[in-house]
């Protein structure tokens, strides 16, 4: 079960200093908040494909707003 | 870096390789020049790699078919192009794949990665349409995420199309740029500084097809 710790820790991994972090738990927006583009959205998607087994579609992405979001995603299919 | 060789006949791909067949007599057509920055560029391509081409006008994508026409190559196509039934099955059956670019395309990334990792050569645009500014001055992250997911190189190329009757089409293809060597666990950073050395390296196909059509006098 993954929780914001180890979302948090995997964010920072990827996105270093690109992002403010400190903020960040389970209903930080992932556009407003975090700061997070298309691109980084893509990466987020891809990076946790590899590390959960979990598979993103498109309709995922209009649905995923917050952190929380994504734990459910992950937890629904992991 | 993994050795991922496509299968010389594949029924999947019959109308691709019919259109091959035809791409293999059109740089006569075209009077298609290619010229290669260095011999490394020179060697043929014989995994799966990425094509990194700038994007002036619809011919392009022949272009690149003709010049890499004795290997497999896919196309990241924007939906716009897409929008005919008629016309969407016949690209899709030449190899197109179709990416949606006002949303976060998951499902075509997906299909771009998977032939890249079957040993297939894609071509992008990574401008992310037709742009006819002389100059290629900005390109888009995703081809290297894309790059990075199925550890393939990625080939720069310079495209002019002829603007004038007496001048030649040309292709200037650059060195292949090795994949980033964090893998997926490298940070936006990096992947910035990649697409800008991939920017770079495209630059540099164009500066020396300019030097060569100055010094030849075209």
């Amino acid at each position: 079960m993954v929780t914001v710790e180890e979302l948090k820790e995997i964010f920072h991994t990827v996105f270093g200093s690109d992002m403010d972090l400190s903020a960040f738990n389970e209903n930080s927006d992932l556009r407003k908040d975090v700061g997070m583009n298309s691109i980084s959205l893509l990466y987020m998607a891809m990076v946790l494909e590899e590390k959960y087994g979990v598979k993103f579609t498109n309709s995922d992405f209009e649905n995923m707003n917050t952190v929380a979001d994504v734990i459910r995603k992950i937890q629904e299919q992991g | 870096m993994e050795k991922n060789k496509a299968k010389l006949f594949d029924i999947r791909h019959f109308p691709m390789d019919m259109g091959r067949i035809v791409c293999s007599s059109m740089p006569l057509w075209f009077r298609l020049r290619k010229i290669y920055v260095s011999d490394k560029a020179k060697e043929k391509i014989r995994n799966g790699a990425l094509i990194a081409a700038n994007h002036t006008n619809f011919y392009d994508p022949l272009m690149l078919g003709c010049c890499f026409w004795y290997r497999r190559m896919f196309f990241l196509t924007a939906e716009v192009v897409m929008q005919k039934k008629s016309v969407s099955g016949l690209l899709k059956g030449m190899g197109c794949i179709e990416i949606d670019r006002s949303i976060c395309d998951m499902d075509a990334i997906r299909k771009a990665v998977s032939v890249l990792k079957e040993g297939h050569m894609l071509s992008v645009f990574p401008q992310g349409g037709i742009d006819r500014e002389e100059n290629v001055s900005a390109i888009k992250s995703g081809i290297v995420l894309m790059a990075m997911q199925a550890n393939v190189p990625i080939v720069p190329v310079y495209i002019y199309r002829k603007t004038k009757r007496k001048e030649r089409n040309c292709i200037v293809i650059g060195e292949p740029i090795a994949p980033l060597k964090g893998g997926m666990m490298s940070n936006m950073a990096d992947i910035g500084s990649y697409t800008e050395l991939v920017l770079e390296k495209m630059g540099e196909c164009q500066t020396l097809f300019e030097e060569i059509r100055r010094n030849e006098k075209w």
